[in-house]
């Protein structure tokens, strides 16, 4: 197949299935719905938060603040400014609209914010950027629970439901074709030499803080954009919701996806979402599942990194495992 | 006009001065040495000729240009590239992807046409393979082209580096240590490439180098420091001969 | 005037719980130059102890300064052991493995401490009331300033331990040991030390003060619950690095700064902005001089 048709075939692939999962909503009771919703944006937001951590290396603890942000944004955009900008739009077509331009003014003040966070902190390395990174996002999260116009820490309510499950995997292909395009490129392999050897890549004339200014503000952008969604479904945002413990919750889908593999990365996102709901019913002694799920969660993490750091993807190169298989195939004729 | 000037360049770091007062010109097409004993202060020069560190005192020129004040990715823009002691090569990415970093800075595609992939975009990718694999071919390495570089031996990872060094299209090479841990016939080698990459890219080549028979060897000009400071320049013959090298190696005779 | 004052007293006194826990994470910094994410939560299981063991030693101690005294004990021994055994099974391994991969292992083992905490047949979610160990009364008051007892005790039990730990890095053969490996790992393990033993030893330092820590924030402020040790550690953790992380008199100085900020800003400003100032201060310090007021800069070998 041509080098070229091949990913736009994809997106397109991603775009009928966006397609086909919005035919199948209306169909499913509303907790299978909200879990099939909670997986899409969950995907965006690992997705987009591998761009940092695992392709351009830069460990960020702070992606629930750039959620956050698009969240109130795009709410504030469709509750306040979209009404006179397009009059009633509940329930028409134009609703779709109002979602789509909320969305990227959420996007878009929070890729701003990170431009203003990425400077000054992406000069510092490893943990300590895992700890300012941390800072802002609960920065952040303060400030907004301090906004008296933005409900405080009880948050904004009556947000329109105007996210559908189109929308939702719709801007997962989108993502996924964003990111796999941009590091399979040339220019792309300036955030994978960042990751691999900073001083080695700046040495070969790479402006490795632009890099990382980049990744962060392309990752905080979608982030916002996954904030948008999730206000849009929820009908109600509150700051708690942004907390240090989402940020963790992406990163462990980043993590065991296996840094820098997208598709891994997607399936990281749609199993560590799932796997708790499905646990939650469980029962052993006696005792319900849901009381210690999380500890368990916690758990697995920990022999995760102790057995399998690289995640349980990562490292694998699937084309030639593919090769190997269709040699030993002709070689056993 | 010399390609690269020095001039009365110093380094302290804290109290110690690791380059002091240094100035020594380079010229296009030549190449180089720069020798001396342990903690002599030979990467610190190039460190500080590749924007690294600053120069506490003193003014670098580069084809005429004050590049002091120059980060060191636009250093590598304005055509100095390196290779490191400890190799650094993108140790995750393929021998190919390596080189294609270099492309990078030079590539008219920004950000969003390297998403959409159309257009121009195909052409110059194309354009950009082609180089590479010339590149890999000249050194023997196209077998090669898709291994991680991490995997590759350790004398095909030096190999790599200098190839990476000069897909920037470097007007000056600085090599460090580039024969660190080869054996005889690899170091035969390295001192046949090092001409062959000065002849057909007609570059200026400056290494650092400890073992003696390869410096002495391949280069027409060899700069000798001691506790940073330089003590003999001139030709092989010329350094061998001077007995403050000869000290500067051996310590100070006893009587 | 006296409110300022009043302040500062205050300031001290948080800063001086903020010091026993950033000294855990200085400690353990300097010798693995690592951030032990978990070590909030270890001092939130000093809490706990305290608030457990407390019934069973009054019932043959009494109520008095022997059984506080006992408690404080009691939490540093078990935090001390806690933080041993997180070393020896969740760090330990991990030794020489990249830098991130252990954070997230400590952040892991600090979700783990904090989800199990809050089942139900462990401590449960809900907020329990921390034992009187001392009655409380005021030491001094007048002309707008007061100096509680629990304050006064908050001052002696720090300012002693601090002192003792001193004399143990300074003047002990572990100490010497513990300043050899934060120097060079490796190089002290070629000069014959155990460093495994070592790490080990400076964990459980670490940990039992953060448990004296949590003896003194909890008779300070009695409602505890399996979360109580996030803010904290994370206040604690920003003094560490705001006196240079690896720095135990600047553990110290930091930690007196935070708690003072602290307090200042709840005071003056607005109580919901505390825990904003030290993120803030954080930012600053880290963008401007990460290496903290009292540390020394590094440079990457090139």
């Amino acid at each position: 197949m041509n080098k070229v048709a091949r990913p736009y075939l994809f997106l397109l692939l991603g775009i009928i299935i966006a397609f086909g999962l919005s035919a199948w909503a209306d169909g499913i009771n509303p907790y299978d719905q909200r879990i099939v919703m909670s997986i899409g944006i969950n995907m965006i937001l690992a997705a987009s938060l591998n761009l940092i951590n695992g392709f351009t290396g830069q460990f960020s603890l702070g992606h629930a603040g750039f959620m956050s942000i698009g969240a109130y944004g795009a709410a504030i955009f469709t509750t306040m400014i979209a009404p006179g900008m397009l009059g009633e739009v509940a329930g028409t077509g134009m609703q779709d609209v109002a979602l789509f331009m909320g969305l990227l003014f959420g996007g878009i003040i929070s890729a701003l914010i990170g431009v203003l966070v990425g400077i000054p902190s992406l000069r510092l390395k490893g943990d300590y950027l895992a700890i300012v990174t941390l800072g802002f996002g609960e920065i952040i999260r303060v400030i907004i629970q301090n906004i008296p116009s933005l409900g405080g820490s009880l948050g904004i309510a009556n947000i329109p439901r105007y996210t559908t499950f189109f929308w939702v995997f719709f801007i997962v292909a989108i993502v996924v074709f964003f990111i796999q395009q941009l590091t399979k490129s040339t220019y792309g392999q300036g955030f994978l030499a960042v990751r691999d050897d900073e001083i080695a890549a700046e040495a070969m004339g790479v402006n490795t803080t632009r890099y990382k200014v980049e990744a962060f503000v392309i990752g905080a952008f979608f982030a916002g954009v996954a904030g948008g969604l999730y206000g849009h479904y929820n009908e109600l945002i509150r700051p708690a919701d942004f907390d240090f413990l989402k940020s963790v919750e992406i990163i462990v889908m980043v993590i065991l996806g296996g840094m820098g593999s997208t598709y891994g990365v997607l399936f990281a996102a749609a199993l560590l979402t799932y796997v708790p709901e499905f646990l939650r019913g469980f029962e052993l002694f006696g005792v319900k599942f849901d009381s210690f799920r999380m500890s368990i969660y916690s758990l697995i993490l920990i022999i995760l990194m102790l057995t399998r750091p690289q995640g349980l993807f990562g490292g694998i190169n699937f084309k030639k495992l593919m090769k190997v298989g269709r040699k030993s195939v002709v070689g056993n004729q | 006009m010399s390609l690269l000037s020095l001039n009365n360049v110093t380094i302290r770091f804290g109290g110690l001065t690791a380059v002091g007062n240094l100035t020594e010109t380079f010229e296009q097409g030549s190449l180089s040495g720069i020798i001396g004993p342990n903690g002599a202060g030979k990467t610190t020069v190039f460190n500080v000729i590749t924007g690294v560190y600053d120069p506490t005192e003193g003014g670098i020129t580069f084809g005429g240009r004050d590049i002091v004040p120059l980060k060191p990715y636009q250093i590598a823009n304005v055509g100095i590239a390196r290779t490191f002691q400890n190799i650094r090569l993108f140790g995750g990415m393929t021998v190919s992807d390596n080189i294609r970093v270099a492309f990078n800075n030079n590539a008219k595609s920004g950000l969003f046409a390297s998403v959409v992939q159309l257009f121009n975009y195909q052409r110059e990718e194309e354009n950009y393979h082609k180089q590479i694999d010339h590149l890999l071919d000249m050194f023997g390495m196209l077998d090669k082209r898709n291994e991680m570089a991490k995997n590759l031996n350790y004398g095909d990872q030096r190999r790599l580096e200098i190839v990476r060094a000069l897909a920037c299209k470097p007007k000056l090479l600085l090599l460090d240590e580039p024969a660190a841990g080869m054996n005889p016939t690899e170091k035969q080698e390295l001192m046949k490439l090092i001409r062959y990459i000065r002849d057909t890219f007609n570059i200026a080549i400056i290494l650092i180098e400890h073992d003696m028979k390869v410096v002495m060897g391949i280069c027409e000009r060899i700069t000798v420091l001691d506790y940073g400071h330089k003590i003999a320049v001139g030709t092989p013959d010329e350094v061998k001969a001077n007995p403050k090298v000869i000290e500067a190696y051996l310590g100070e005779p006893t009587h | 005037m006296e409110e300022f004052l009043q302040q500062v007293i205050n300031g001290l006194s948080l800063g001086a719980i903020y010091a026993l826990i950033a000294l855990g994470y200085t400690m353990i910094y300097g010798v693995l130059r690592f951030i032990n994410f978990a070590h909030g939560d270890v001092f939130m299981v000093g809490a706990y102890i305290g608030f457990f063991i407390y019934p069973l030693l009054s019932e043959s101690l009494g109520t008095g300064y022997l059984t506080a005294f006992a408690v404080l004990l009691a939490a540093m021994l078990g935090c001390g052991l806690l933080g041993v055994t997180i070393e020896f099974l969740a760090y330990r391994p991990l030794r020489n493995r990249p830098k991130l991969t252990v954070l997230i292992t400590a952040i892991g083992v600090s979700l783990f401490l904090e989800y199990t905490g809050q089942i139900d047949f462990v401590f449960g979610a809900d907020y329990k009331t921390y034992p009187t160990l001392v009655e409380r009364s005021a030491v001094f008051s007048g002309s707008g300033l007061s100096l509680g007892s629990d304050q006064v005790i908050v001052f002696v039990v720090a300012i002693v331990l601090m002192l003792l730990l001193r004399v143990l890095v300074m003047k002990t053969k572990i100490g010497i040991a513990m300043r050899a490996l934060s120097m060079n790992l490796s190089a002290a393990s070629l000069m014959g030390i155990n460093t495994n033993r070592v790490i080990s030893f400076t964990f459980f330092i670490g940990s039992a003060l953060a448990g004296a820590g949590a003896t003194l924030y909890a008779m300070s402020y009695p409602k505890i619950n399996p979360l109580m040790g996030v803010l904290p550690g994370l206040k604690a953790f920003v003094a560490a690095v705001l006196g240079g992380i690896g720095n135990i008199p600047g553990a110290v100085f930091g930690s007196f700064f935070i708690g003072t900020a602290e307090t200042m800003t709840a005071g003056y400003i607005s109580p919901t902005f505390r825990d904003a100032i030290v993120f803030g201060i954080l930012i600053l310090i880290l963008i401007f001089k990460p290496s903290g007021l009292l540390g020394k800069g590094g440079v990457e070998k090139v």
